[in-house]
């Protein structure tokens, strides 16, 4: 998965996993960026009568960084609490919820937002609305309208929206974790079978998402706006955190108590990069340290062990990939850098030498009507790898680029295996049990538990 | 469950809920009475020190370390006669 459960730490701890994260221009307000970090993965809609909620023990980070030092210039906190309106019942909702006020809603959710820059917090807004769950047609009967009641406008002009969403990763769990198994090319595998339509293995669950909108000149070192692509101020670096108290004490009656300052327990900028690129005796350190430590793990990048997996598990498919020894400064620079000017015509997202996972965006590349699911791969300069939009195929990307695909970026007598160019493990975006939305939040509306069908049961 | 009984099931619990939002309602009153006091004579960081919960941590007691968590700052001292006495006060 992109990174649900993709360390053996946060895995037991969904409340703080970063699942995925996403930055692009706004397609409707180009003059604005949208943010998108996920958390919580593979929520089954039914979940009652407890259902899936923000932790109030997590702070959830998103932060950006506008010039070469990977550090966070500004970080945008998400902290939570928890209301119950009557303690006698165990019951979520004891009615319609027509209304984020509803008196039928018992557990509500409401957040702060506080702005950090220049070592200076500033609280933009508290008390702010999350929407309820998708629970079903009586309880939830107009989901719309109660989910576009919680985005809010703040007085710093961000706009904000913190709740449940459909999860808009798509991608076939089932097959890749099989011994890598792409289900469109299962004859040439190792232990081959009849080649398949691919199975969305997310497809029916549900995520939190923390979806933040800002103006793109705030985002700037300088504070311009950005209009010239090659100019390094119109890039910025964005990753997102989960972070907890650093010590935790249980009373005997069940109360919790926590202290010290916080500890990043989960961290995400890039796709798919500690689930299938970092070892997993390093996944959980991977996650507790922040972007600027990321030279300790550049020789995965550099060296990624899927590279050689591919070979072995398609025998003869990948005879080039088999051949290519040398360190992959390709995926150095998708990854960890940002690909500097001269390489890809009219584009660059190059943040400096420093290597750090972070989704790395030019803010100065406008929003295209029709975007290609390749992005950058298809052609698409709006699309992954500059920054991320919900309906880019990242597996198939990054399946691609580690396959090959993108070696001759670097290395022009390289020539890719006739493969790496058509890999995809057989999902698209139109596997998702709700399509995207054209506007903010852009993540379409999640599935409800009233209709919500196991996947044996389809 | 017939039209009768749904309707009083949900009926019911919207009473509860009413009621337990007044509740929440008049906790937040005397929170915020409590506060405007509080503003009119803050108290010394010894005194709101106190009032919250301290963790204190000896991960290696021979190297006389002791990280002290309150609040959202933690504090590291360098101290081996704290670490012992910490140390002494864990015998059963």
């Amino acid at each position: 998965m992109s990174s649900h459960r993709e360390a053996p730490g946060i895995s037991k701890d969904p409340v703080a996993d970063n699942t995925d994260l996403y930055a692009f221009v706004s397609p409707d307000r180009p003059g604005t960026v949208t943010i998108l970090a996920n958390f919580i993965p593979l929520e089954p809609p039914a979940g009652g009568p407890n259902f899936f909620e923000f932790g109030d023990d997590v702070a959830y980070d998103i932060h950006i960084s506008n010039d070469p030092n990977p550090d966070a210039d500004i970080t945008y906190r998400f902290r939570f609490h928890t209301a119950l309106r009557n303690d006698d019942t165990f019951l979520y909702n004891t009615g319609p919820i027509d209304a984020l006020d509803s008196a039928n809603w018992n557990r509500r959710q409401f957040y702060s937002v506080t702005k950090i820059e220049n070592g200076k917090e500033k609280v933009l807004a508290s008390g702010l609305a999350c929407p309820p769950v998708n629970i079903g047609p009586r309880s939830t009967p107009n989901y719309h309208a109660l989910a576009e009641a919680a985005e809010h406008t703040l007085p710093s002009g961000e706009i904000v929206f913190a709740g449940q969403r459909n999860e808009g990763f798509f991608v076939d769990l089932g097959s890749i974790f099989d011994l890598g198994t792409l289900r469109p090319f299962e004859h040439l595998h190792l232990i081959p079978s009849a080649d398949a339509v691919g199975v969305d293995g997310t497809r029916g669950f549900n995520v939190h998402t923390i979806a933040l909108q800002v103006k793109s000149k705030a985002l700037t070192r300088d504070g311009s706006s950005p209009t010239d692509a090659t100019k390094p101020r119109s890039v910025i670096g964005v990753w997102a955190s989960a972070n907890r108290r650093a010590a935790t004490v249980i009373e005997a009656g069940g109360d919790v108590v926590e202290s010290g300052p916080w500890r990043q327990v989960s961290r995400l900028g890039n796709p798919l990069v500690n689930e299938v690129v970092i070892p997993m005796a390093k996944k959980d350190a991977w996650n507790a340290v922040r972007p600027s430590a990321d030279s300790s793990f550049t020789k995965y990048v550099r060296h990624p062990e899927l590279a050689g997996l591919l070979p072995v598990l398609y025998p003869g498919v990948f005879p080039n990939l088999a051949g290519y020894t040398a360190a992959r400064a390709d995926l150095q620079a998708i990854l960890l850098t940002g690909i500097p000017s001269g390489i890809v015509g009219g584009f660059q997202n190059f943040t400096g030498p420093q290597p750090a996972d972070m989704l790395r965006l030019n803010m100065a590349i406008p929003p295209t009507d029709t975007p290609n699911r390749f992005g950058i791969l298809g052609g698409d300069l709006a699309g992954f790898p500059n920054g991320r939009r919900p309906q880019d195929d990242v597996v198939a990307i990054e399946l691609r680029a580690i396959a090959g695909a993108t070696i001759p970026l670097v290395d022009p007598t390289f020539t890719p295996d006739g493969a790496a160019s058509l890999l995809a493990d057989g999902t698209s975006a139109s596997d998702n049990s709700s399509p995207f939305a054209s506007s903010f939040p852009y993540l379409g509306s999640p599935v409800d538990g009233y209709d919500s069908i196991p996947p044996d049961a389809a | 469950m017939d039209d009768l009984s749904r309707r009083e099931f949900l009926r019911k619990g919207s009473i509860g809920a009413v009621a337990g939002a007044v509740a929440i309602s008049s906790g937040a009153t005397i929170s915020k009475v409590a506060s405007a006091k509080a503003a009119e004579m803050p108290p010394t960081a010894e005194e709101a020190t106190a009032s919250e919960p301290i963790v204190a941590y000896v991960k290696q007691g021979a190297r006389g370390e002791v990280r002290v968590m309150v609040g959202s700052q933690e504090v590291v001292h360098d101290d081996p006669e704290l670490a012992r006495r910490i140390i002494r006060a864990s015998k059963r």
